[in-house]
């Protein structure tokens, strides 16, 4: 819903009712005199949900299955955050073995293959192509449609023979898996796997020629897991393209949160830096080195396409970095199916004791960082999580800024989905970030 | 002419943690109980995203989920065919779900697609706009679950073609 007035004193305000096609409730509010921006508040007004709250006292092997309620598009993120800061808790983390590693990149495969899809075609890309929605596009690009829905489809199925079910996954637990997945329904959907990274290669070039992407080039800071070898899911230091480089522990201590009036999400900075980004242009600019080959040799004929090397300095660009890191995802899963045998144990024995543990992992949309403190029985003391979008939020608001300017002279409804379209480049989930959009511009002369 | 039974998808949708919200999985639960037989019952859960899943080859769709009717008193069980012209408008922006593609659009998608089954019903639950995460259910949430589940063997059973030309065809 959109609409518009003018006041006494001549300024103009743009209202959006509620921003379509990202997770959550929110809102926009821009203030301007002029060519000038004097505010940009990204108004998350969802209801906090309290899970750090409810958490306490609860034993620690419920909380993987607890956190994963946090949202329905990425649970296994925090399935993953969760059970990895636990281990270092219990003091098992570095007992995990490396089939029990690879199990969970298997399942984190399927998730960034659903969630990157489902964003791609069907919330962002009929932004690129001119389309109020998805099911306009669908008219007259029903092919590409349904190749993505065979793909994203795909991401489900190997989140539910690896993990139960694919959402809120029901078999991952801290230590591993309550059960190691039958490696013959695996294997059988190496077919169907191979036929969906065939097709991934293709959109993700499509993706790359057919559209023109906005100019919005900013000076970030990018946030990502960086491994010594690999493209990390769930491992590695956390490093930065200006100077972090810290251990998954020490993450918490590195960044600071911060209250603001206008959202109910914390907003996360740099201690004595600022605003960061986090996803998958942060990712992919930070470690392409360490994709999968099939999506590593795919690389340089996107950026001829595009016109840009990495580092990719445009977050309108997380388009094709989602498709290349789905190629990714798909390549990867791939290779653990083909050496998977059944693994002698499925997870590692704990004996439950008081511990502190972070971690951090990479959800679809970024680090999503975890930390808990547990009492001699097990059971929580403190938790605390920081989501991909709640890190991202300050950013957001700066690039909205950036963007107000370019959009000053447009009427205010082609301004409100200029900036909508900015907003879903981030692929927000509110929900996760409170633990998204009315669009309000203030014109002042 | 009758369906086969087995092609006949029941999906429900809601979030057991969010008050009467919790409709639709408690539905899915119900009907699991007695394990009917020729239908299968998905429970999308809060991604209902999924749905285009699982629509390629189904002949019949019942969707059970939590609305938002405006006009309507909460509590009240719905029960519609999805394209009737006098189903009551239903508010998609669910201030409880996380519905990133809402069922609705998916419908439509699917329409657009030619995935979609010609039987689409809809067995919906009023609810109150103001309820939230972490509140308890209203006192009739189970009664309206049990009803609504008989309706939908009811609907498995005796349901029948009734030819629908596609929305965007």
């Amino acid at each position: 819903m959109k609409d518009s007035k003018s006041d006494k004193a001549g300024t103009r305000t743009i209202r959006v009712g509620a921003l379509a096609r990202v997770e959550g409730e929110g809102a926009l509010h821009l203030v301007m005199d002029g060519d000038q921006v004097e505010k940009v508040n990204l108004e998350i007004y969802e209801p906090p949900r309290f899970y750090e709250a409810f958490l306490r006292g609860r034993d620690f092997m419920e909380v993987p299955d607890i956190t994963a309620r946090i949202c329905g598009i990425c649970p296994v993120a925090y399935q993953m955050g969760s059970a990895h800061a636990l281990e270092k808790a219990m003091g098992v983390y570095d007992e995990v073995t490396p089939e029990i590693r690879e199990l969970r990149d298997l399942l984190y495969c399927g998730e960034w293959i659903e969630s990157h899809v489902l964003h791609m075609f069907m919330l962002h890309l009929p932004d690129f192509l001119g389309y109020e929605s998805a099911i306009s596009m669908a008219a007259d690009h029903g092919e590409t449609v349904k190749q993505a829905l065979r793909i994203k489809k795909l991401g489900n199925v190997i989140m539910d023979v690896t993990a139960g079910r694919s959402v809120h996954p029901v078999n991952v637990c801290v230590g591993g898996f309550y059960k190691a997945p039958d490696p013959d329904k695996l294997k059988a959907l190496l077919p169907e796997i191979e036929a969906c990274l065939d097709l991934m290669c293709q959109l993700t070039l499509f993706l790359a020629e057919k559209i023109d992407y906005p100019d919005l080039e900013r000076d970030y800071e990018f946030v990502a897991l960086c491994p010594d070898e690999g493209y990390s899911m769930n491992l590695g230091r956390i490093k930065s393209n200006k100077g972090l480089d810290v251990d998954q522990q020490e993450f918490g201590a590195a960044i600071e949160e911060q209250h603001k009036a206008h959202s109910t999400a914390l907003h996360s900075i740099i201690k004595g830096r600022g605003e960061y980004l986090v996803g998958p242009l942060a990712r992919l600019n930070l470690m392409h080195e360490g994709l999968h080959p099939k999506a590593k040799e795919l690389v340089p004929k996107v950026c001829k396409l595009i016109g840009k090397n990495l580092p990719w300095q445009n977050n309108f660009l997380s388009l094709p970095a989602r498709g290349i890191e789905t190629v990714h995802a798909l390549a990867l899963a791939a290779d653990i199916i083909r050496n998977y045998t059944l693994p002698q144990i499925s997870r590692v024995r704990i004996t439950p004791r008081a511990g502190y543990g972070g971690h951090g992992t990479e959800a679809p949309r970024g680090v999503c960082w975890h930390e808990y403190e547990t009492e001699d029985d097990g059971s929580i003391r403190t938790a605390h999580i920081v989501p991909p979008t709640a890190q991202n939020q300050t950013t957001i608001e700066s690039d909205l800024r950036e963007l107000a300017r370019q959009v000053v002279a447009l009427s205010d409804e082609d301004a409100a989905l200029r900036c909508e379209h900015l907003i879903r480049n981030y692929d927000p989930c509110i929900s996760c970030s409170v633990h998204f959009l009315k669009f309000k511009r203030t014109l002042k002369s | 002419m009758s369906y086969s039974q087995n092609n006949l998808l029941i999906a429900t949708c809601g979030n057991l943690m969010a008050s009467d919200d919790a409709f639709g999985p408690m539905v899915a639960r119900d009907l699991r109980q007695l394990n009917p037989s020729g239908i299968e019952v998905v429970d999308l859960d809060i991604r209902p995203a999924a749905l285009l899943d699982y629509l390629p080859g189904r002949t019949g769709l019942i969707l059970v989920d939590a609305v938002h009717a405006p006009g309507l008193t909460p509590g009240r069980v719905l029960d519609w065919d999805w394209f009737s012209p006098d189903r009551p408008e239903l508010v998609n922006d669910d201030t409880m779900s996380t519905h990133g593609l809402s069922l609705a659009m998916q419908i439509d998608m699917a329409d657009q697609l030619g995935m979609l089954p010609s039987y689409v019903r809809l067995i919906g639950l009023t609810i109150d706009p103001t309820l939230a995460v972490g509140q308890k259910a209203s006192p009739d949430l189970v009664r309206n679950v049990l009803t609504a589940a008989d309706l939908i063997r009811m609907h498995a059973e005796h349901r029948s073609d009734t030819p629908r030309e596609p929305q965007y065809a």
